[in-house]
């Protein structure tokens, strides 16, 4: 294990594999699969991506806790240049477009709004790419571009009425304050339709678990819209903008999109022939405890526990199985904090004898929506929702 | 220890207290007044040496850090050159078709899969 310390950061080599790897194909890209852990501004050591823009993810033991504490959550930016300073008398929210009027909001006045505070689950639109086979380039993510966390601020649609929107209006536009280094790089701007922005569960948040937002998650405000990646969760926010007609700018087409079927899905190479935005987060559950390949003992009680959660229906069971799916067992779930939070759930195991095991586990949510045996390929490596499985040793 | 009154008297104020605590001293976090600001580290991930890599060099770290390359999978050289193509057709990177082309290489011989 290689420890540097510099002046700012700590940059740690460890050698942890991904499941796949440890799931018997070697690791293509050895690379790849050695995590670094590095520390930024207001978080904690974190698995690094990217450092230019900031590309951040959750260590996997974080998410044995209901709240995901705002040092550990993941960062994820496009752009490079990023706002790494900001003067709270100078920023605003603009609104307008097809509007009454042209709005512009002080933090002062957004906190005036009435204060309205949920968890939700954020979870990045390529959070498991790394799982997807054949793979697919972008951000690399095992499964921790997720996080459970609870939101406070002002309704989007009290933002938006206070502008008063106008009728003929399509879709409503989000800008942050991160830009491209060259002008030929899209502006990450990102839309929603009119009604959708105009549900009553959609906020403009300014803080994260009572606090006020860290800057890496975008500070002073952003989006939140529970229940669809985080894609849309613009952070940063500055300027939302109606229109009346449909916005299809780089980062909504062709950026950001699945297969316009069922599934998400095409047959594992091969391209779609239509694509839609996407939205709404598929079902899923994660295995926390114990990780991939640790060694349990015979007869000794062990606790399989994890995450699951769906895109804003709540979950009604989690099933689990730890004979490589021949049987399945309901997990208790923990406390509900609503249909946009994860919920934890436990399974109490009692390994009879040595050898190795397959613990699978499985969430449906309330709507029947559950998880896949097979993974579901798209080209982007979006949705990624199988059904989890990891090996245990038993001695 | 008037240092430390200060930075607890600032994480009090962002009502974080443990997050900054726990930063010793590293001042990449700072609110005064009204504005807050990071400071972000320089973290720098090589690149294999290789024909071709001062291209890489000079033009693809112009919007990003090398690791955005480091990160892939191993690809086959007809999706690496989608992905250059992308750099270069969708986002601007400056670079003329034989850069381009001795890039293409570089990435399939040091980031590839051999096909
Ligand atoms: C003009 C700006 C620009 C330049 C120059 C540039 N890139 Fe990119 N690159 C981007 C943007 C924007 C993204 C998407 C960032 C994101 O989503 O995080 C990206 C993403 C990537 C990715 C991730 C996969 C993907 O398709 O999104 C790879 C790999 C990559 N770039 C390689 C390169 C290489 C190799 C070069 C040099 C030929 C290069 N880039 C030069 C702007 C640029």
């Amino acid at each position: 294990m290689d420890n540097r310390l510099t002046r700012r950061f700590f940059l740690k080599t460890v050698g942890v594999f991904t499941a796949t790897a440890a799931l018997g194909s070697w690791p293509t890209n050895i690379f790849a699969d050695e995590k670094k852990l590095v520390r930024l501004p207001e978080k904690t050591d974190l698995i690094l991506l990217t450092s230019r823009p900031p590309q951040l993810e959750t260590p996997l033991h974080y998410f044995k806790e209901l709240l995901t504490p705002n040092e550990a959550l993941f960062v994820r930016w496009h752009l490079a240049n990023i706002p790494t300073s900001v003067d709270l008398s100078q920023w605003r929210l603009n609104i307008g477009g097809n509007t009454d009027r042209e709005v512009k909001l002080s933090m002062d006045d957004l906190k005036k709004l009435e204060k309205v505070s949920y968890t939700a689950v954020i979870q990045c639109s390529g959070n498991g790419r790394s799982f997807f086979e054949p793979r697919v380039p972008g951000g690399q993510w095992d499964n921790g571009a997720m996080g459970n966390v609870t939101w406070t601020g002002a309704r989007l649609k009290d933002v938006l009425n206070a502008a008063g929107i106008k009728a003929g209006s399509v879709d409503v536009t989000f800008n942050g304050l991160d830009s491209g280094p060259l002008p030929t790089v899209p502006d990450l701007v990102k839309s929603l339709p009119v009604d959708k922005a105009m549900e009553d569960d959609i906020i403009v948040a300014y803080e994260m678990n009572g606090a006020p937002l860290t800057m890496l998650n975008g500070f002073p405000a952003r989006l939140v819209v529970p229940g669809w990646y985080a894609t849309y969760w613009v952070k940063a926010l500055t300027d939302i903008k109606v229109l009346t007609q449909t916005f299809e700018e780089f980062w909504m087409k062709p950026a950001y999109r699945i297969p316009d079927n069922a599934c998400g899905c095409v047959e594992p190479g091969s391209a779609p022939k239509k694509t839609v935005p996407i939205n709404r987060m598929t079902t899923r559950s994660v295995i926390v405890t114990p990780t991939q390949g640790s060694g349990l003992k015979a007869k000794k009680p062990v606790e399989v526990m994890g995450v699951a959660f769906s895109g804003g229906y709540g979950i009604k069971d989690v099933v689990v199985s730890v004979d490589n799916g021949k049987t399945w067992n309901t997990a208790r779930l923990g406390r509900d904090l609503g249909k946009y939070s994860w919920v934890l759930w436990y399974h109490s195991w009692r390994p009879a004898k040595p050898g190795k095991y397959t613990v699978m586990a499985k969430a449906t949510n309330s709507i029947g929506e559950s998880q896949p045996s097979d993974s579901l390929w798209n080209p982007a490596g979006y949705l990624w929702n199988k059904i989890e499985k990891i090996e245990v040793n038993v001695i | 220890m008037k240092k430390l009154l200060f930075f607890s008297i600032l994480a009090i104020a962002l009502g974080s207290g443990s997050v900054y605590a726990q930063d010793k001293g590293a001042k990449d976090m700072v609110v005064t007044g009204n504005t807050k600001s990071i400071t972000l580290p320089d973290i720098a991930t090589p690149l294999k040496d290789g024909p071709g890599k001062e291209y890489v060099e000079g033009n693809c770290t112009i919007c990003h850090s090398t690791d955005y390359i480091n990160m892939q999978p191993k690809m086959p050289k007809a999706k690496w050159s989608a992905t250059v193509k992308k750099m270069v057709k969708t986002f601007g990177c400056p670079v003329n078709d034989a850069e381009m082309k001795a890039i293409e290489d570089y990435l399939a011989a040091n980031y590839g899969t051999g096909s």
